[in-house]
């Protein structure tokens, strides 16, 4: 489903040359749960936004669903993103000013759906996370929990091939974390695959692979599967 | 000054949005340098002397009553004694057509009758002899008309040896050298030569938008028209007095109609009316002006505030003080409007030679420029005051906060 | 998809209020300034005749003085009268040349209903002309008609005059038949013209292209007749030593104060009348007169306005630099536009990770930058009529409908509004459509 060889990036800046990714070989299969960890600086964000489309990789190949996407055009580029990939983020970034229907809608608008299947997809997101009642509800009147779980419907909306979580329980008391965790998780099972991007190692543990990046090298790392 | 190289360089790299702002300002500078310049002229327009005694004058229109030209004349001298003698008037005079109102006639005035143009143009008022009493114009150089001068005629008179008594913008516009020249000398109207004998500070001519409107020439002949035209001068503060005091006096025939009966101040406001409004016009755009510039250098300097506020914040962790932040921002704001007006003087001087080429309007003198600087710097020096105390208030945690 | 464009637009326009306010105030203050002068200049220089203004055309002898000219035009050229002489104006009503022939000028006397009191008497100027008028320059009649052409040719006693002078010393009523007593003389209605206005006023000078219309028309021949003469308001030039004290020595004089306009069934005629025109002037010549070297002028209404100066060198100059400030108004919200938008990078950066392409972007913010032009532009044109409102008040001696936008002008003001706020936009949205997506995603 997902497929890098040879990946890498690097800056060049003034006359330095700074590799932020050394060339490394990933492939993640339909329904896995994947967690990057890593020390801050480690390249984790890069790889991040390498995987979503949202920076050009340098160097090497990298495969979606056996489309290769070196070097498309950015219009190809968003409608990969918009229906291939789902984005969790650390500080949920939901609109402040549209409601938790049109928060959710939002990716939706940008392919084409009626404006029946729209609202439907919309609704079953919100259900899936627990929120259908509170589709008229503005993103400020919800916990940070809520707000993530709608955020996570947002993902889901447009049936991604998989999620692509920045430390989604970053900015949550552990109660809620545990929610968002087992949220996800849920969804996992359902056939979602998830690559996710934490520091917390009991969360890393939960999945069903680790991938560690440590000063622009990444490097898999066997864990006992807990659960 | 140390503060100079930063700015400039972080300017150079911001470039679209301070660069707006000097386009912006440069723009309103080059409309502001001639809404002032127009303003300042309207202003001298409105202001300038008319020469007469403004609030004490009123006129009003009659018929001719008489068949014959005798018996004309003979009621219009009986009407002139009749209001002369009222206790509130002070003096009255016929006259061909009261200065301001829009009515009247003019001469091509040339020094000698063989000229293939003329020198200059004047208007010419003419009635009573001590028309210039009663208007209340000064003379400043010669003699006034006696009685003997005053003569009822179908024309203007051109023919009689009477003298002329002219203003002194005219007499400036004859000699320009020495005004008193004009004394004594002769000037020729339709071909008539007439000697000056007199000369009057100011006075207001017909048209307050003809080019000539300072030169005219006082006559003291009664020019008879379908009809006659009254001055009146009542005693200080009484003119309203007066004014009922003539009506009343003329309604006792009652096959006689007076019209246009107004007060000088009336004619004036009239006259002056465009002029006034104008003026009006152009203090609302100047304040548009002002208010444009100072939202543009608030805007930018807000902006600009916004986008360094950890660098700002870092500058205060640093050991910047206040003072030295806000004064960064003046600076900066500073340099912007100096653009700003510079490129707007540039942009005037190009705009007045397009205005001199195409639209036969005058340019605008250099001064102005000067003025208008003033006012955009001043102004934008204001507007930037609460971004710039705003940005001082940045606390030195923001240097460590993530943005 | 434009509805969820503008409904956004409108989110994002109520979440800063203070800025949006500021955009929208600021182009509607600028709109307002170019369209208050626009306006003045556009009805200034209106075609007040459009079916036939080509067909109308004003007759320029040049019967001036052969030692110098009239006076000069704005390029340092000799000019003509606008004006003939009595004999040049009768001598071209008897050759007939022309389809309708309107010779016009104006005097000033006391003016009365018969049944009304001598003291209710007041003065006006009158309009002394032929029976053409009318139609020539198209007032259009509510009671009767013009007069006839036997009352021109013998000067008979007969008015036509406005709706609101009827109204005044008739109750509005038709006053057909009654009689106006015109300083010693009696006249009788023979119609009454309903309010008009031609903006400009091409007919006259440019000083007085916007001033009312006159209320009182008689036939010339009337006024030279009953002899009314008001040599302060008759408005005449002379030259050379003739005396022009009386009506009569006026007439007889070379002097110049007969307006006289012609109106010819086709374009060709013009032609023929201009030829006419020459041939009068060479007879003229064998006795002495026309010396000059100008040329004659048959001047259709547009090139008469053209050369009158319908529209002042400072209402240009106004025009240019109220735009002027407009552009100055744009910049700055160009300005805040970047501010705004320059806000919104977390959202560009989330609607870009999700998957709207740079189009979306650009059509979003071209959607809010339209919002702003249309906010802008309603509000524009209501300050502008308020403007326009204000400057009739000031300038009472300009016809009201020198202040009036029309149709056209008003949605120009809106669409105009719009277009350079979109125009003034694109940058910003540009810029915008740029950011930097991924280090967008941290902060929101």
């Amino acid at each position: 489903m997902l497929k890098m060889r040879g990946v890498a990036k690097s800056f060049i800046t003034d006359t330095v040359k700074t590799q932020a990714l050394h060339p490394f070989d990933l492939e993640i299969q339909q329904g896995e749960f994947v967690a990057v960890v890593g020390p801050s600086g480690s390249g984790k964000t890069t790889f991040l936004n390498i995987a979503g489309l949202l920076e050009e990789h340098t160097e090497g190949q990298y495969f979606l669903d056996e489309k290769e996407t070196t070097g498309l055009s950015d219009k190809f580029k968003s409608s990969l993103r918009n229906q291939k990939i789902g984005f969790i983020f650390q500080s949920f970034n939901l609109i402040p000013e549209l409601n938790l229907f049109d928060n959710v809608e939002m990716p939706l608008r940008y392919r084409d759906f009626s404006a029946k299947e729209r609202s439907e997809r919309v609704l079953n997101a919100l259900e899936q996370v627990g929120l259908a009642g509170r589709k008229s509800h503005y993103p400020q009147q919800l916990s940070g929990g809520q707000q993530q779980r709608v955020a996570i419907a947002r993902a889901l909306a447009g049936s991604p091939s998989f999620l692509l979580a920045d430390e989604p329980t970053g900015n949550l008391d552990s109660k809620m974390a545990e929610g968002i965790m087992s949220l996800l998780k849920d969804i996992n099972k359902q056939g979602t695959s998830i690559l996710m991007v934490t520091h917390d190692m009991d969360q890393a543990q939960q999945a069903s692979r680790i991938v560690e990046i440590r000063d622009g090298y990444l490097n898999e790392q066997k864990v006992a599967k807990t659960a | 000054m140390k503060d100079l190289k930063p700015i400039i360089s972080s300017l150079l790299r911001a470039k679209m949005a301070p660069l707006l702002l000097i386009l912006q300002i440069a723009v309103t500078f080059t409309v502001l340098v001639n809404s002032v310049y127009l303003m300042v002229e309207k202003h001298a327009d409105i202001t300038a002397p008319t020469g007469l005694s403004e609030n004490v004058l009123f006129s009003f229109q009659i018929p001719h009553q008489g068949e014959e030209q005798s018996q004309k004349i003979a009621n219009m001298y009986k009407h002139l004694e009749a209001i002369r003698a009222l206790e509130s008037v002070e003096r009255v005079s016929i006259i061909n057509s009261i200065p301001l109102s829009n009515r009247g006639g003019g001469f091509d005035i040339k020094m000698n009758p063989d000229d293939p143009v003329y020198v200059s143009k004047a208007a010419a008022f003419t009635g009573s002899y001590d028309l210039i009493d009663t208007m209340g114009v000064k003379l400043i150089a010669g003699e006034s008309f006696s009685l003997v001068d005053e003569e009822a005629l179908n024309d203007l008179g051109l023919g009689r040896s009477t003298g002329v008594i002219i203003s002194k913008a005219l007499a400036q516009s004859l000699f320009p050298e020495n005004w008193h020249q004009a004394l004594g000398s002769t000037i020729y109207l339709n071909q008539v030569p007439h000697n000056i004998r007199g000369v009057v500070e100011h006075l207001a001519g017909p048209w307050s938008f003809w080019q000539y409107k300072k030169n005219n020439i006082i006559l003291p002949t009664i020019f008879l028209m379908t009809d006659i035209t009254f001055l009146v001068r009542s005693h200080e503060g009484l003119r309203e007095q007066t004014m009922k005091d003539v009506v009343e006096l003329l309604m006792q025939d009652p096959h006689l109609h007076i019209d246009e009966l107004k007060t000088f101040t009336e004619f004036k406001e009239a006259a002056y009316q465009a002029q006034n409004a104008a003026y009006t016009t152009l203090q609302f755009v100047i304040v548009g002006l002002v208010l444009i510039t100072m939202l543009g250098v608030f805007g930018q300097t807000r902006f600009s505030v916004l986008k360094r506020r950890k660098q700002i914040g870092t500058r205060r962790a640093l050991g910047a003080s206040r003072m030295e932040i806000i004064r960064y921002f003046t600076i900066e704001n500073l340099l912007i409007t100096l653009c700003g007006a510079t490129l707007g003087a540039l942009l005037t001087i190009l705009a007045n030679n397009l205005v001199v080429a195409h639209l036969e309007l005058s340019p605008v003198p250099w001064p102005y420029l000067a003025y208008s600087s003033a006012i955009v710097i001043l102004s934008g020096l204001i507007a930037a005051i609460q971004p710039a105390i705003n940005a001082a208030n940045i606390s030195p945690a923001e240097a460590t906060r993530t943005v | 998809m434009g509805n969820y464009y503008f409904k956004l637009a409108w989110l994002s326009f109520k979440k800063t209020p203070l800025l949006s306010l500021l955009m929208v105030g600021t182009i509607s203050v600028g709109i307002a300034a170019a369209m208050i002068t626009i306006t003045v200049g556009y009805m200034m220089g209106k075609n007040p005749l459009p079916d036939k203004s080509e067909r109308v055309a004003m007759v320029h002898l040049n019967s001036w003085d052969p030692s110098q000219p009239i006076s000069y035009r704005k390029n340092g050229e000799p000019d003509i009268p606008n004006m003939l002489t009595y004999q040049d104006a009768m001598a071209l009503l008897a050759a007939d040349k022309a389809d309708k022939h309107v010779p016009f000028v104006s005097f000033n006397t006391s003016v009365r209903a018969e049944a009304d009191d001598v003291t209710s008497a007041q003065t006006h100027n009158i309009r002394s002309t032929s029976r053409h008028f009318f139609s020539v320059f198209g007032a259009p009649f509510i009671y009767g008609s013009t007069w006839s052409a036997e009352a021109d040719q013998q000067g008979q006693s007969v008015i036509v005059l406005s709706k609101r002078e009827n109204d005044r010393l008739f109750d509005g009523a038709n006053s057909v038949g009654e009689n106006i007593i015109l300083g010693t003389q009696l006249y009788r209605v023979v119609g009454v013209i309903d309010d008009w206005q031609p903006t400009p006023k091409f007919y006259v000078n440019a000083f007085d292209m916007y001033t009312p219309t006159l209320p009182y028309f008689v036939p010339l021949e009337s006024q030279i007749r009953n002899n009314f003469f008001s040599p302060t308001t008759m408005g005449w030039y002379c030259w050379g030593d003739d005396a022009s004290s009386t009506l009569q020595e006026v007439m007889s004089s070379e002097c110049v104060w007969i307006r006289f306009w012609v109106e010819f069934e086709s374009e060709q005629s013009k032609q023929a009348y201009f030829q006419f025109m020459e041939d009068y002037t060479e007879e003229q010549r064998k006795v002495g007169r026309f010396l000059r070297p100008e040329p004659n002028r048959l001047m259709t209404v547009t090139e008469f306005l053209e050369e009158e100066g319908a529209v002042s060198e400072e209402n240009k100059l106004g025009i240019v630099y109220a735009l002027a400030f407009l552009f100055a108004c744009l910049c700055n919200v160009m300005s805040l536009m970047m501010t705004k938008f320059h806000g919104k990078g977390g959202e560009v950066g989330l609607r870009r990770a999700v998957g709207a392409t740079k189009q979306h972007i650009a059509v979003q913010f071209g959607c809010e930058s339209i919002l702003v032009g249309f906010l802008g532009g309603v509000i524009g044109l209501a300050l502008a009529q308020l403007g326009l409102a204000a400057l009739t008040d000031m300038y009472p001696e300009y016809h009201a409908n020198v202040m009036t936008m029309n149709l056209t002008l008003m949605v120009s003001t809106v669409a105009l509004a719009i277009g350079t706020s979109l125009l003034f936009g694109l940058w910003p949205i540009y810029r915008a459509t740029r950011t930097q997506l991924s280090s967008q995603l941290k902060s929101l």
